[in-house]
Protein backbone atom coordinates (compact mmCIF):
# COMPACT_ATOMS: atom_id res chain seq x y z
CA UNK A 1 0.00 0.00 0.00
CA UNK A 2 1.35 3.30 -0.80
CA UNK A 3 0.13 6.83 -0.41
CA UNK A 4 -2.60 6.78 -2.88
CA UNK A 5 -4.15 3.90 -2.15
CA UNK A 6 -4.82 5.52 1.54
CA UNK A 7 -6.33 8.16 -0.28
CA UNK A 8 -8.15 6.29 -2.01
CA UNK A 9 -9.67 5.02 1.38
CA UNK A 10 -11.40 8.38 1.89
CA UNK A 11 -13.21 7.89 -1.90
CA UNK A 12 -16.40 6.36 -0.68
CA UNK A 13 -18.93 8.93 0.63
CA UNK A 14 -22.70 8.70 0.48
CA UNK A 15 -23.73 10.26 -2.91
CA UNK A 16 -26.24 13.38 -3.25
CA UNK A 17 -29.73 12.24 -3.10
CA UNK A 18 -31.99 11.92 -6.49
CA UNK A 19 -33.97 14.32 -5.46
CA UNK A 20 -30.90 16.69 -5.39
CA UNK A 21 -29.95 15.54 -9.14
CA UNK A 22 -33.41 16.49 -9.83
CA UNK A 23 -33.44 19.93 -8.03
CA UNK A 24 -30.06 20.40 -9.62
CA UNK A 25 -31.87 19.83 -13.04
CA UNK A 26 -34.53 21.83 -12.19
CA UNK A 27 -32.75 24.84 -11.42
CA UNK A 28 -30.78 24.08 -14.78
CA UNK A 29 -33.82 24.31 -16.73
CA UNK A 30 -34.65 27.38 -14.85
CA UNK A 31 -31.64 28.85 -15.99
CA UNK A 32 -32.03 27.84 -19.28
CA UNK A 33 -35.45 29.23 -19.96
CA UNK A 34 -34.64 32.78 -18.41
CA UNK A 35 -32.63 34.94 -20.65
CA UNK A 36 -30.63 37.09 -18.41
CA UNK A 37 -28.11 35.64 -15.44
CA UNK A 38 -29.41 33.83 -12.64
CA UNK A 39 -28.98 36.39 -9.59
CA UNK A 40 -26.43 35.26 -7.41
CA UNK A 41 -27.94 35.99 -3.89
CA UNK A 42 -25.81 36.58 -1.08
CA UNK A 43 -24.67 34.41 2.12
CA UNK A 44 -24.95 35.55 5.21
CA UNK A 45 -22.15 35.44 7.45
CA UNK A 46 -23.78 35.15 10.60
CA UNK A 47 -26.42 32.35 11.17
CA UNK A 48 -29.77 31.94 12.89
CA UNK A 49 -31.38 28.86 13.72
CA UNK A 50 -30.86 25.80 11.28
CA UNK A 51 -33.48 25.32 9.24
CA UNK A 52 -34.77 28.50 9.68
CA UNK A 53 -30.92 30.50 8.76
CA UNK A 54 -30.37 28.67 6.22
CA UNK A 55 -33.27 28.83 4.42
CA UNK A 56 -34.14 32.45 5.20
CA UNK A 57 -30.39 33.16 4.10
CA UNK A 58 -30.57 30.89 1.27
CA UNK A 59 -33.60 33.28 0.02
CA UNK A 60 -31.86 36.53 0.64
CA UNK A 61 -34.43 37.34 2.91
CA UNK A 62 -34.06 40.35 4.43
CA UNK A 63 -35.73 42.07 7.48
CA UNK A 64 -38.71 45.09 8.12
CA UNK A 65 -38.11 46.95 10.82
CA UNK A 66 -39.02 50.08 12.71
CA UNK A 67 -35.91 52.09 13.24
CA UNK A 68 -35.46 55.02 15.84
CA UNK A 69 -34.94 58.49 14.88
CA UNK A 70 -32.24 60.96 15.70
CA UNK A 71 -32.95 64.33 16.06
CA UNK A 72 -36.52 64.00 14.72
CA UNK A 73 -35.94 62.48 11.23
CA UNK A 74 -38.15 61.12 9.17
CA UNK A 75 -38.53 57.14 10.16
CA UNK A 76 -39.40 54.70 7.61
CA UNK A 77 -42.53 53.30 8.69
CA UNK A 78 -42.39 49.62 9.17
CA UNK A 79 -44.53 46.72 10.98
CA UNK A 80 -45.89 47.92 13.87
CA UNK A 81 -44.64 45.13 16.35
CA UNK A 82 -41.34 45.77 16.20
CA UNK A 83 -39.54 47.65 18.93
CA UNK A 84 -38.11 50.58 18.02
CA UNK A 85 -34.36 51.11 18.61
CA UNK A 86 -32.40 54.15 19.51
CA UNK A 87 -29.04 55.40 17.70
CA UNK A 88 -26.56 55.08 20.22
CA UNK A 89 -24.23 58.23 19.43
CA UNK A 90 -21.66 58.34 22.17
CA UNK A 91 -19.62 55.47 21.20
CA UNK A 92 -15.58 54.92 20.60
CA UNK A 93 -16.67 53.63 17.22
CA UNK A 94 -18.12 57.11 15.77
CA UNK A 95 -15.03 58.72 17.03
CA UNK A 96 -12.81 55.83 15.45
CA UNK A 97 -14.54 56.61 12.15
CA UNK A 98 -14.47 59.83 11.90
CA UNK A 99 -10.83 59.73 12.48
CA UNK A 100 -10.79 56.78 9.79
CA UNK A 101 -12.66 58.90 7.37
CA UNK A 102 -10.23 62.31 7.77
CA UNK A 103 -7.40 59.53 7.22
CA UNK A 104 -8.59 58.72 4.17
CA UNK A 105 -8.34 55.73 1.70
CA UNK A 106 -4.53 54.77 0.74
CA UNK A 107 -3.83 55.02 -3.08
CA UNK A 108 -4.64 51.77 -5.02
CA UNK A 109 -8.17 50.76 -6.89
CA UNK A 110 -8.46 47.43 -4.68
CA UNK A 111 -8.98 46.06 -1.40
CA UNK A 112 -7.02 42.38 -0.69
CA UNK A 113 -8.61 40.47 1.87
CA UNK A 114 -7.05 37.42 3.10
CA UNK A 115 -9.20 35.57 5.35
CA UNK A 116 -7.66 32.56 7.37
CA UNK A 117 -10.16 30.44 9.11
CA UNK A 118 -9.18 28.20 11.58
CA UNK A 119 -10.66 24.40 10.46
CA UNK A 120 -10.45 21.20 12.67
CA UNK A 121 -8.38 20.21 10.04
CA UNK A 122 -5.82 23.38 9.95
CA UNK A 123 -5.84 26.50 8.52
CA UNK A 124 -7.73 26.96 5.13
CA UNK A 125 -6.79 30.76 3.31
CA UNK A 126 -8.91 32.44 0.92
CA UNK A 127 -7.21 35.41 -0.99
CA UNK A 128 -9.97 37.84 -2.67
CA UNK A 129 -9.57 40.99 -4.24
CA UNK A 130 -12.77 43.35 -4.59
CA UNK A 131 -11.84 46.23 -7.24
CA UNK A 132 -13.71 49.86 -6.76
CA UNK A 133 -15.20 49.39 -9.96
CA UNK A 134 -17.15 46.47 -8.01
CA UNK A 135 -14.95 43.30 -9.56
CA UNK A 136 -14.23 40.45 -7.34
CA UNK A 137 -10.95 37.86 -8.39
CA UNK A 138 -10.59 35.21 -5.64
CA UNK A 139 -7.82 32.54 -4.89
CA UNK A 140 -6.70 30.04 -2.55
CA UNK A 141 -3.27 31.04 -2.49
CA UNK A 142 -1.20 34.28 -3.85
CA UNK A 143 0.03 32.66 -6.80
CA UNK A 144 -3.79 31.39 -7.59
CA UNK A 145 -4.93 34.80 -7.29
CA UNK A 146 -2.43 36.82 -9.25
CA UNK A 147 -3.55 34.07 -12.39
CA UNK A 148 -7.24 34.60 -11.84
CA UNK A 149 -6.64 38.67 -11.93
CA UNK A 150 -4.01 37.95 -15.08
CA UNK A 151 -6.48 35.89 -16.71
CA UNK A 152 -9.41 38.12 -15.95
CA UNK A 153 -11.43 35.61 -14.53
CA UNK A 154 -13.52 37.75 -12.35
CA UNK A 155 -16.87 36.16 -10.46
CA UNK A 156 -20.06 37.40 -11.52
CA UNK A 157 -20.98 40.87 -10.61
CA UNK A 158 -22.72 40.95 -7.09
CA UNK A 159 -25.63 43.37 -6.33
CA UNK A 160 -25.58 42.41 -2.71
CA UNK A 161 -21.95 43.70 -2.13
CA UNK A 162 -22.98 46.94 -4.15
CA UNK A 163 -25.49 47.53 -2.17
CA UNK A 164 -23.68 47.18 1.48
CA UNK A 165 -20.75 49.60 0.22
CA UNK A 166 -22.85 51.73 -1.08
CA UNK A 167 -25.18 51.78 2.25
CA UNK A 168 -21.84 51.78 3.92
CA UNK A 169 -20.66 54.62 2.32
CA UNK A 170 -23.86 56.64 2.91
CA UNK A 171 -23.61 56.07 6.34
CA UNK A 172 -20.19 57.80 6.57
CA UNK A 173 -21.36 60.68 4.47
CA UNK A 174 -24.27 61.61 7.29
CA UNK A 175 -27.50 59.90 6.37
CA UNK A 176 -27.12 57.19 8.59
CA UNK A 177 -31.09 56.33 9.13
CA UNK A 178 -31.23 55.72 4.89
CA UNK A 179 -28.36 53.73 5.12
CA UNK A 180 -29.31 51.74 7.71
CA UNK A 181 -32.30 50.88 6.32
CA UNK A 182 -30.81 50.16 2.66
CA UNK A 183 -28.06 48.35 4.59
CA UNK A 184 -30.72 46.16 6.18
CA UNK A 185 -32.72 45.65 2.96
CA UNK A 186 -29.82 44.80 0.72
CA UNK A 187 -30.94 41.57 -0.12
CA UNK A 188 -34.52 42.10 -0.30
CA UNK A 189 -37.70 42.84 2.00
CA UNK A 190 -39.75 40.58 2.96
CA UNK A 191 -40.45 41.36 6.16
CA UNK A 192 -41.69 44.43 4.33
CA UNK A 193 -39.30 47.37 6.00
CA UNK A 194 -41.63 50.08 4.87
CA UNK A 195 -44.25 48.56 4.70
CA UNK A 196 -47.88 48.17 6.53
CA UNK A 197 -48.49 45.12 7.92
CA UNK A 198 -50.62 43.60 5.47
CA UNK A 199 -47.85 44.11 2.78
CA UNK A 200 -45.76 42.83 5.19
CA UNK A 201 -47.34 39.72 5.86
CA UNK A 202 -47.51 39.21 2.08
CA UNK A 203 -43.91 39.98 1.46
CA UNK A 204 -42.94 37.08 4.25
CA UNK A 205 -45.59 34.70 2.45
CA UNK A 206 -43.85 35.17 -0.99
CA UNK A 207 -40.23 35.09 0.42
CA UNK A 208 -41.47 31.59 2.07
CA UNK A 209 -43.11 30.39 -0.73
CA UNK A 210 -39.39 30.12 -2.16
CA UNK A 211 -37.89 27.92 0.57
CA UNK A 212 -41.02 26.18 1.53
CA UNK A 213 -39.24 22.78 0.19
CA UNK A 214 -36.73 23.40 2.84
CA UNK A 215 -38.91 23.72 5.60
CA UNK A 216 -40.96 20.16 4.15
CA UNK A 217 -37.46 18.41 4.06
CA UNK A 218 -36.67 18.85 7.09
CA UNK A 219 -40.36 18.21 8.25
CA UNK A 220 -40.99 21.85 9.86
CA UNK A 221 -43.23 23.82 9.24
CA UNK A 222 -43.01 26.90 7.71
CA UNK A 223 -42.52 29.52 10.17
CA UNK A 224 -45.12 32.65 10.54
CA UNK A 225 -43.85 36.04 10.06
CA UNK A 226 -41.78 36.68 13.32
CA UNK A 227 -43.32 39.59 15.16
CA UNK A 228 -42.28 41.50 18.70
CA UNK A 229 -38.71 40.71 19.97
CA UNK A 230 -38.28 38.15 17.23
CA UNK A 231 -38.71 40.46 14.62
CA UNK A 232 -36.43 43.22 16.18
CA UNK A 233 -33.64 40.47 16.69
CA UNK A 234 -33.79 39.38 12.88
CA UNK A 235 -33.41 43.26 11.80
CA UNK A 236 -30.39 43.33 13.81
CA UNK A 237 -29.16 40.08 13.26
CA UNK A 238 -29.60 41.34 9.20
CA UNK A 239 -28.06 44.58 10.04
CA UNK A 240 -25.08 43.16 12.05
CA UNK A 241 -24.85 40.79 9.50
CA UNK A 242 -24.89 43.02 6.26
CA UNK A 243 -22.72 45.83 7.82
CA UNK A 244 -19.68 43.41 8.97
CA UNK A 245 -19.99 41.78 5.08
CA UNK A 246 -19.39 45.62 3.60
CA UNK A 247 -16.29 45.63 6.17
CA UNK A 248 -15.53 42.30 5.47
CA UNK A 249 -15.05 43.18 1.71
CA UNK A 250 -13.96 46.80 1.25
CA UNK A 251 -12.22 47.19 4.73
CA UNK A 252 -9.44 49.02 3.13
CA UNK A 253 -11.69 51.76 1.61
CA UNK A 254 -12.08 54.23 4.33
CA UNK A 255 -15.25 55.57 3.58
CA UNK A 256 -16.76 52.40 3.69
CA UNK A 257 -15.33 51.50 6.84
CA UNK A 258 -15.73 54.51 8.75
CA UNK A 259 -19.82 53.98 7.58
CA UNK A 260 -19.50 50.04 8.90
CA UNK A 261 -18.14 51.62 12.37
CA UNK A 262 -21.00 54.05 11.92
CA UNK A 263 -23.74 52.28 11.77
CA UNK A 264 -22.64 49.39 14.17
CA UNK A 265 -22.43 52.16 17.07
CA UNK A 266 -26.07 51.92 16.26
CA UNK A 267 -26.28 48.93 17.67
CA UNK A 268 -27.64 48.04 21.27
CA UNK A 269 -27.02 44.49 20.97
CA UNK A 270 -23.36 45.13 20.12
CA UNK A 271 -21.06 45.80 23.09
CA UNK A 272 -17.69 47.50 22.84
CA UNK A 273 -14.93 46.74 24.57
CA UNK A 274 -11.37 46.92 24.86
CA UNK A 275 -8.32 44.37 23.87
CA UNK A 276 -5.16 44.24 22.50
CA UNK A 277 -3.66 42.04 19.42
CA UNK A 278 -0.11 41.18 19.13
CA UNK A 279 0.86 44.40 21.11
CA UNK A 280 -1.74 46.44 19.04
CA UNK A 281 -4.73 48.21 20.47
CA UNK A 282 -8.00 46.53 19.49
CA UNK A 283 -11.50 46.71 19.71
CA UNK A 284 -14.35 44.33 20.52
CA UNK A 285 -17.40 44.29 19.23
CA UNK A 286 -19.70 41.72 20.79
CA UNK A 287 -22.89 40.82 19.10
CA UNK A 288 -25.49 39.66 21.74
CA UNK A 289 -26.50 35.94 21.39
CA UNK A 290 -30.09 37.27 20.86
CA UNK A 291 -29.12 38.74 17.68
CA UNK A 292 -27.38 35.35 16.47
CA UNK A 293 -30.09 33.06 16.60
CA UNK A 294 -29.63 32.37 20.57
CA UNK A 295 -26.36 29.60 20.26
CA UNK A 296 -23.49 31.79 19.54
CA UNK A 297 -21.84 35.13 20.50
CA UNK A 298 -20.32 36.54 17.83
CA UNK A 299 -17.05 38.87 18.45
CA UNK A 300 -15.74 41.02 15.51
CA UNK A 301 -12.08 42.76 16.81
CA UNK A 302 -11.17 45.81 14.96
CA UNK A 303 -7.84 47.47 15.04
CA UNK A 304 -8.06 50.88 17.62
CA UNK A 305 -6.23 52.62 15.42
CA UNK A 306 -7.74 52.36 11.88
CA UNK A 307 -11.16 50.23 12.41
CA UNK A 308 -9.40 47.61 10.42
CA UNK A 309 -10.73 43.94 10.88
CA UNK A 310 -8.41 41.17 12.51
CA UNK A 311 -10.59 38.68 13.32
CA UNK A 312 -14.03 37.34 13.75
CA UNK A 313 -15.14 34.49 16.21
CA UNK A 314 -18.05 32.61 17.23
CA UNK A 315 -18.29 31.26 20.86
CA UNK A 316 -21.19 28.89 21.60
CA UNK A 317 -23.63 29.84 23.96
CA UNK A 318 -23.72 27.07 27.02
CA UNK A 319 -26.31 25.20 27.01
CA UNK A 320 -28.19 26.77 24.26
CA UNK A 321 -30.92 24.70 22.27
CA UNK A 322 -29.30 24.23 19.48
CA UNK A 323 -25.32 24.40 20.60
CA UNK A 324 -23.33 25.99 17.52
CA UNK A 325 -19.95 25.28 16.56
CA UNK A 326 -16.85 27.54 17.29
CA UNK A 327 -15.45 29.34 15.02
CA UNK A 328 -12.53 31.90 14.62
CA UNK A 329 -11.62 33.59 11.27
CA UNK A 330 -8.75 36.11 10.66
CA UNK A 331 -8.19 38.97 8.57
CA UNK A 332 -5.62 40.95 6.78
CA UNK A 333 -6.43 43.76 4.47
CA UNK A 334 -4.57 45.99 2.24
CA UNK A 335 -4.80 48.69 -0.20
CA UNK A 336 -3.34 47.19 -3.82
CA UNK A 337 -3.46 47.80 -7.15
CA UNK A 338 -4.71 45.44 -9.80
CA UNK A 339 -1.73 45.41 -11.73
CA UNK A 340 -0.15 44.79 -9.15
CA UNK A 341 -1.80 41.55 -7.69
CA UNK A 342 -1.67 40.12 -11.56
CA UNK A 343 2.07 40.51 -12.01
CA UNK A 344 2.30 38.52 -8.28
CA UNK A 345 3.64 41.17 -6.58
CA UNK A 346 1.46 40.70 -3.14
CA UNK B 1 -22.74 8.69 -30.12
CA UNK B 2 -22.36 12.87 -30.09
CA UNK B 3 -19.41 13.95 -28.49
CA UNK B 4 -19.98 16.68 -24.94
CA UNK B 5 -18.36 18.88 -27.48
CA UNK B 6 -20.91 18.82 -30.12
CA UNK B 7 -23.87 18.95 -27.85
CA UNK B 8 -22.43 22.01 -25.86
CA UNK B 9 -21.80 23.36 -29.80
CA UNK B 10 -25.61 22.39 -30.06
CA UNK B 11 -26.55 23.98 -26.63
CA UNK B 12 -25.09 27.19 -28.02
CA UNK B 13 -27.32 27.18 -31.28
CA UNK B 14 -30.56 26.92 -28.74
CA UNK B 15 -30.52 23.15 -28.28
CA UNK B 16 -31.33 23.61 -24.92
CA UNK B 17 -31.64 19.74 -24.65
CA UNK B 18 -27.94 19.20 -25.64
CA UNK B 19 -27.27 20.32 -22.83
CA UNK B 20 -29.03 18.77 -20.11
CA UNK B 21 -27.81 15.16 -22.23
CA UNK B 22 -24.15 16.99 -21.33
CA UNK B 23 -25.31 17.10 -17.48
CA UNK B 24 -26.94 13.76 -17.26
CA UNK B 25 -23.64 12.06 -18.65
CA UNK B 26 -21.99 13.86 -15.90
CA UNK B 27 -23.87 14.58 -13.30
CA UNK B 28 -22.91 11.40 -10.95
CA UNK B 29 -19.43 12.22 -11.15
CA UNK B 30 -19.63 15.67 -9.88
CA UNK B 31 -21.97 14.99 -7.80
CA UNK B 32 -19.92 12.74 -5.87
CA UNK B 33 -17.13 14.89 -6.35
CA UNK B 34 -18.77 17.53 -4.30
CA UNK B 35 -20.43 15.43 -1.73
CA UNK B 36 -16.09 14.29 -1.10
CA UNK B 37 -15.37 17.86 -0.67
CA UNK B 38 -17.83 19.53 1.25
CA UNK B 39 -20.53 16.49 2.39
CA UNK B 40 -23.27 15.37 0.98
CA UNK B 41 -25.69 18.25 2.66
CA UNK B 42 -23.76 21.16 0.90
CA UNK B 43 -23.08 18.77 -2.31
CA UNK B 44 -27.00 19.13 -2.88
CA UNK B 45 -27.26 22.54 -2.00
CA UNK B 46 -24.32 23.79 -4.74
CA UNK B 47 -25.11 20.75 -7.32
CA UNK B 48 -27.93 23.09 -8.71
CA UNK B 49 -25.52 25.92 -8.97
CA UNK B 50 -22.85 24.08 -10.49
CA UNK B 51 -25.10 23.15 -14.10
CA UNK B 52 -26.06 27.03 -13.80
CA UNK B 53 -22.96 28.19 -13.90
CA UNK B 54 -21.93 25.22 -16.41
CA UNK B 55 -24.22 26.46 -18.61
CA UNK B 56 -23.79 30.20 -18.40
CA UNK B 57 -20.12 29.91 -19.31
CA UNK B 58 -20.40 27.25 -21.83
CA UNK B 59 -19.61 29.59 -24.90
CA UNK B 60 -15.86 29.28 -23.09
CA UNK B 61 -16.01 25.57 -23.83
CA UNK B 62 -12.88 24.57 -25.62
CA UNK B 63 -14.22 22.53 -28.32
CA UNK B 64 -10.92 20.60 -29.37
CA UNK B 65 -11.77 18.91 -26.23
CA UNK B 66 -14.20 15.70 -27.31
CA UNK B 67 -14.81 14.94 -23.00
CA UNK B 68 -16.43 17.74 -20.88
CA UNK B 69 -16.13 16.60 -17.43
CA UNK B 70 -12.95 18.10 -16.66
CA UNK B 71 -13.91 20.98 -17.48
CA UNK B 72 -17.06 20.73 -15.40
CA UNK B 73 -14.90 19.47 -12.48
CA UNK B 74 -13.25 23.24 -12.99
CA UNK B 75 -16.62 24.56 -12.83
CA UNK B 76 -17.53 22.57 -9.79
CA UNK B 77 -14.35 23.58 -8.03
CA UNK B 78 -14.64 27.24 -8.71
CA UNK B 79 -18.45 26.81 -6.98
CA UNK B 80 -16.45 25.15 -4.16
CA UNK B 81 -13.84 27.85 -3.87
CA UNK B 82 -17.35 30.37 -3.68
CA UNK B 83 -19.05 28.80 -1.35
CA UNK B 84 -16.41 27.96 1.53
CA UNK B 85 -15.48 31.52 1.23
CA UNK B 86 -18.92 32.68 1.42
CA UNK B 87 -19.59 30.30 4.48
CA UNK B 88 -18.72 30.84 7.73
CA UNK B 89 -16.29 28.84 9.54
CA UNK B 90 -18.26 27.04 11.37
CA UNK B 91 -20.30 25.87 8.13
CA UNK B 92 -17.11 24.27 6.61
CA UNK B 93 -16.20 22.61 10.00
CA UNK B 94 -19.73 20.99 10.38
CA UNK B 95 -19.45 19.83 6.63
CA UNK B 96 -15.92 18.25 7.67
CA UNK B 97 -17.92 16.69 10.76
CA UNK B 98 -20.40 15.72 8.20
CA UNK B 99 -18.51 14.18 6.34
CA UNK B 100 -16.67 11.66 9.19
CA UNK B 101 -19.98 11.00 10.66
CA UNK B 102 -21.18 9.77 7.12
CA UNK B 103 -18.41 7.51 6.75
CA UNK B 104 -19.84 4.70 8.94
CA UNK B 105 -21.68 1.91 6.96
CA UNK B 106 -18.33 -0.82 7.68
CA UNK B 107 -18.12 -2.26 11.22
CA UNK B 108 -14.35 -0.60 11.20
CA UNK B 109 -15.44 3.10 11.03
CA UNK B 110 -13.47 3.51 13.57
CA UNK B 111 -10.00 2.51 12.29
CA UNK B 112 -11.64 4.15 8.86
CA UNK B 113 -12.19 7.64 11.12
CA UNK B 114 -8.81 7.80 12.47
CA UNK B 115 -7.15 6.82 9.24
CA UNK B 116 -9.31 9.72 7.58
CA UNK B 117 -8.43 12.32 10.31
CA UNK B 118 -4.93 11.51 9.83
CA UNK B 119 -4.70 11.75 6.51
CA UNK B 120 -7.41 14.90 6.32
CA UNK B 121 -4.30 16.47 9.10
CA UNK B 122 -1.68 16.24 6.57
CA UNK B 123 -3.59 16.97 3.65
CA UNK B 124 -4.36 19.93 5.14
CA UNK B 125 -1.00 20.97 5.16
CA UNK B 126 -0.17 20.36 1.29
CA UNK B 127 -0.51 23.48 -0.61
CA UNK B 128 -4.23 23.90 -2.09
CA UNK B 129 -3.38 23.09 -6.00
CA UNK B 130 -1.21 20.12 -4.64
CA UNK B 131 -4.07 19.00 -2.77
CA UNK B 132 -6.21 19.74 -6.22
CA UNK B 133 -4.09 17.39 -8.02
CA UNK B 134 -3.77 14.64 -5.48
CA UNK B 135 -7.74 14.63 -4.89
CA UNK B 136 -8.48 14.88 -8.60
CA UNK B 137 -6.04 12.02 -9.66
CA UNK B 138 -6.62 9.51 -6.63
CA UNK B 139 -10.59 10.31 -6.46
CA UNK B 140 -11.76 11.17 -9.44
CA UNK B 141 -9.22 8.99 -11.54
CA UNK B 142 -8.31 12.20 -14.25
CA UNK B 143 -5.02 11.57 -15.38
CA UNK B 144 -2.70 14.09 -14.81
CA UNK B 145 -3.15 16.13 -17.63
CA UNK B 146 -6.85 15.85 -17.49
CA UNK B 147 -6.32 17.47 -13.87
CA UNK B 148 -3.96 20.28 -15.19
CA UNK B 149 -7.19 21.46 -17.35
CA UNK B 150 -9.35 21.36 -14.49
CA UNK B 151 -6.97 23.81 -12.75
CA UNK B 152 -6.34 25.81 -15.63
CA UNK B 153 -2.64 24.95 -15.67
CA UNK B 154 -0.14 23.03 -18.36
CA UNK B 155 0.42 19.15 -17.88
CA UNK B 156 3.58 19.61 -16.40
CA UNK B 157 2.63 21.63 -14.22
CA UNK B 158 -0.03 19.53 -12.70
CA UNK B 159 2.49 16.64 -12.90
CA UNK B 160 4.94 18.43 -10.87
CA UNK B 161 2.41 19.49 -8.62
CA UNK B 162 1.48 15.53 -8.22
CA UNK B 163 4.83 14.77 -7.17
CA UNK B 164 5.55 16.95 -4.65
CA UNK B 165 2.26 15.66 -3.24
CA UNK B 166 2.83 12.21 -3.15
CA UNK B 167 6.17 13.38 -1.56
CA UNK B 168 4.93 15.75 1.08
CA UNK B 169 2.18 13.20 1.77
CA UNK B 170 4.44 9.55 1.91
CA UNK B 171 7.25 11.73 4.32
CA UNK B 172 4.36 13.30 6.77
CA UNK B 173 4.67 11.47 9.72
CA UNK B 174 1.08 10.61 10.05
CA UNK B 175 1.29 8.83 7.14
CA UNK B 176 4.47 7.39 7.01
CA UNK B 177 2.41 5.46 10.10
CA UNK B 178 -0.45 4.32 8.66
CA UNK B 179 1.59 2.76 5.57
CA UNK B 180 3.92 1.02 8.40
CA UNK B 181 0.73 -0.76 9.85
CA UNK B 182 -2.20 -2.89 8.22
CA UNK B 183 -4.97 -0.87 7.48
CA UNK B 184 -8.52 -2.28 7.12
Amino acid sequence: MDEMDLMKTMREVPSPSSEAYDRARTALHTAMAEPVNTVVRPKRWTSWTKVGVAAVGAAAVAAAVVMGTTGGGSVPAGPSDAAPQEVVVESPLVKLASAVKAAGTLPGDSSLIINTKLLPDGPKQYYTVYTDKGQVFTGDSAQNLAATVAKGAAEPASPFNAKVTAAARLAANGDVEKAKFDMITAAGNPLGLGLSPAEADKAWAQAMAEVEEKFRKAGQKVPDRPTGKDLENRINNHLFSNTTHALYIAASDAEVRAGVLKLLATMKDVTIGKTDVDGQAALTLTAAPAIQGGNTTYVLTVNADNGLPIRSEGIPVKDAAEPSKPWVVNYKTARVNLADVAAGKI
Amino acid sequence: MSSDAELIGRSLRGDTDAFVEVISRHEAAIGNYLARRVGRQAAEDVLGDVWVAAYESRASYDSSYPEARPWLYGVALNRLRRHWRSEPAEEPASDLTGVASDWDPWPAVDARVDTQALLRRALARLKPDEREVLGLVAWEDLTVAEAGRVLDIPAGTARRLLHQARKALREAPEVAALLQVPTT
